[in-house]
């Protein structure tokens, strides 16, 4: 009855005009702010739990790196046999990294390479959308086809070291 | 009812359908979200994408039988993304991810409604989806062409079928093989006067080789490309496709693209999926370790004999196909399919310099 009083009585029949769009704007607001709240909170959820874990998509396309004669590693020109594992070191550069790997935005994985062996000189490279930014680094062990000589076909071990962003 | 007990009743009646239609909204867009079916188009999506992803780094062929249930959707791919969607009017909600494209390989735009399989390919220099596993591993990832290099439309182009007793592979069936290639390329607006060929062509005809007598012809031979058809006599079940090509010559690596590309346009040919090809090789051949059945003869000009071939010019576009092994049932099949081998050889000098 109290509120009646207030938002209905004859006498004060001004308040019509003046409480109720405050109060729907208040709820307006509520209502919009609980809806994106809990949108966002299930729409998290929802991604959470369809996450591919950071590392598995970090190594599919460290692999494509390693692996793809596309990318870094060897082939015999004589066969066409791709060597997995095995890096072409003609191959290791920036335009080679951008053929094979053609991501130029900030939504995908970044990485840069630096390869170093006792037996050459440092060589770094990176995908096109590297940027400063942070990252993680790891290191792995890599073969390095460095060419023909006159001792017949050279290779190098070494360590790849691979940082990535996102 | 007076007047202020009307617009009371109308104001509470807005009241309501506003609340009504804000809860609706509400609820609605919850169960959209909430829904059991966006959380499993997105896990279709990005699982879909990673598998893309990982195929990318295959160093070879590849077939993946992609094993989620995709019966209620529909499946999307483009040249950098997956989109799941449940039917065109659903449009709007498709989930899409993306993979790393890669400038080397293409992928096929498709859209499988549907499917009840899904495999996903690498075969080559492409990359597709589809629902059932006939994508030809054997298919060959050729190298680019310089851009300078030209097509070989207006290239004089020698056809040799091969002639004389000693030949492998001389037959009725390769000279006509031959004729369905010289036809195919005239279509294509190849000059018929820079068709050239180690055995007669046939008066009365175009063009046309003449395979009822099979006899070398007298006219020079000197041509930009060379395209030697044989088949293959080996004492065993197994039906390969051969491309030989010669090593050390400066053209190695456009007779090797050529041979590459005549090779996947043969296994490209889905009016040749009823025969087996157990596999291909381009094959770079030193001359001087061949025998009397490599065609050697075709390196030297009208009036040279065997004993000039050293001073003779082999720097040219020259591919010796070997079209499957005649001794097996499956290369017997394979030599049926005239014209549809023909077709394919033909596709491959077209497709040379695209």
């Amino acid at each position: 009855m109290e509120n009646k009083k207030i938002f209905f009585s004859k006498r004060a029949s001004g308040y019509l005009l003046g409480k109720k769009p405050m109060y729907f704007l208040a709820v307006l607001f509520y209502l919009t702010f609980a809806f994106l709240f809990f949108s966002f909170f299930i729409y998290s959820n929802i991604t959470s739990a369809n996450a591919i874990p950071a590392n598995v998509e970090t190594t599919v396309l460290i692999n494509r790196f390693l692996n793809s004669p596309d990318c870094f590693a060897y082939v015999d020109e004589e066969t066409g046999r791709a060597y997995p594992g095995i890096i072409d070191i003609n191959k290791f550069n920036d335009e080679q990294i951008k053929k094979c790997y053609s991501a130029i935005d900030d939504n995908y994985y970044s990485f840069r390479f630096e390869l170093q062996s006792t037996n050459i000189n440092f060589k770094d490279c990176s995908t096109p959308n590297w940027g400063a930014r942070r990252f993680n680094k790891i290191s792995q062990y890599v073969l390095i086809y460095y060419g023909k000589t006159i001792y017949g076909e050279t290779i190098y071990s070494g360590t790849l070291l691979i940082s990535m962003q996102k | 009812m007076n007047k202020r007990g009307v617009s009371r009743s109308l104001f509470l009646i807005g009241e309501i359908v506003g609340a009504a239609l804000i809860a609706v909204l509400l609820i609605s867009n919850a169960m959209q979200w909430t829904s059991t079916e966006r959380p499993y188009k997105e896990y279709l999506a990005k699982d879909i994408a990673l598998s893309i992803d990982s195929i990318f780094a295959s160093p070879g062929n590849i077939i993946v039988n992609y094993t989620g249930n995709l019966t209620d959707y529909s499946v999307n791919l483009t040249g950098n993304s997956v989109s799941i969607y449940k039917d065109d009017s659903e449009q709007s909600n498709k989930i899409i991810r993306n993979f790393v494209p890669s400038e080397n390989i293409e992928i096929s735009d498709a859209t499988l409604e549907k499917p009840k399989n899904i495999c996903l390919a690498k075969a080559g220099d492409e990359i597709f989806i589809s629902d059932s596993a006939h994508a030809n591993l054997n298919i060959l990832s050729c190298d680019k062409l310089d851009e300078k290099e030209e097509k070989l439309k207006n290239k004089k182009i020698l056809i040799d079928p091969g002639y004389g007793e000693d030949y492998i592979g001389e037959s009725k069936k390769i000279c006509n093989i031959g004729n369905s290639l010289i036809s195919n390329i005239i279509i294509e607006g190849f000059d018929p006067l820079n068709i050239l060929s180690t055995i007669k062509f046939d008066e009365g005809e175009t063009r046309s080789l003449y395979c009822d007598h099979i006899s070398k012809s007298d006219a020079p031979i000197d041509a930009n490309a060379i395209i030697s058809l044989r088949t293959g006599k080996y004492d065993n079940e197994k039906n390969s496709i051969k491309a030989f090509i010669i090593s050390g010559s400066e053209k190695e690596k456009e007779s090797k693209i050529l041979a590459c590309i005549i090779i996947n346009s043969i296994l490209s040919n889905k009016r040749l999926n009823d025969v087996n090809i157990d596999g291909v090789s381009i094959i770079p051949v030193n001359l001087e370790t061949t025998n009397e059945n490599f065609p050697k003869y075709i390196f030297l000009k009208e009036g040279e004999k065997a004993e000039d071939f050293e001073a003779a010019n082999f720097n040219k576009i020259f591919v010796l196909l070997e079209i499957g092994n005649a001794e097996s049932e499956q290369g017997k099949l394979l030599l049926e399919k005239v014209p549809e081998l023909g077709n394919s050889i033909a596709k491959g000098l077209i497709d040379y310099g695209k």
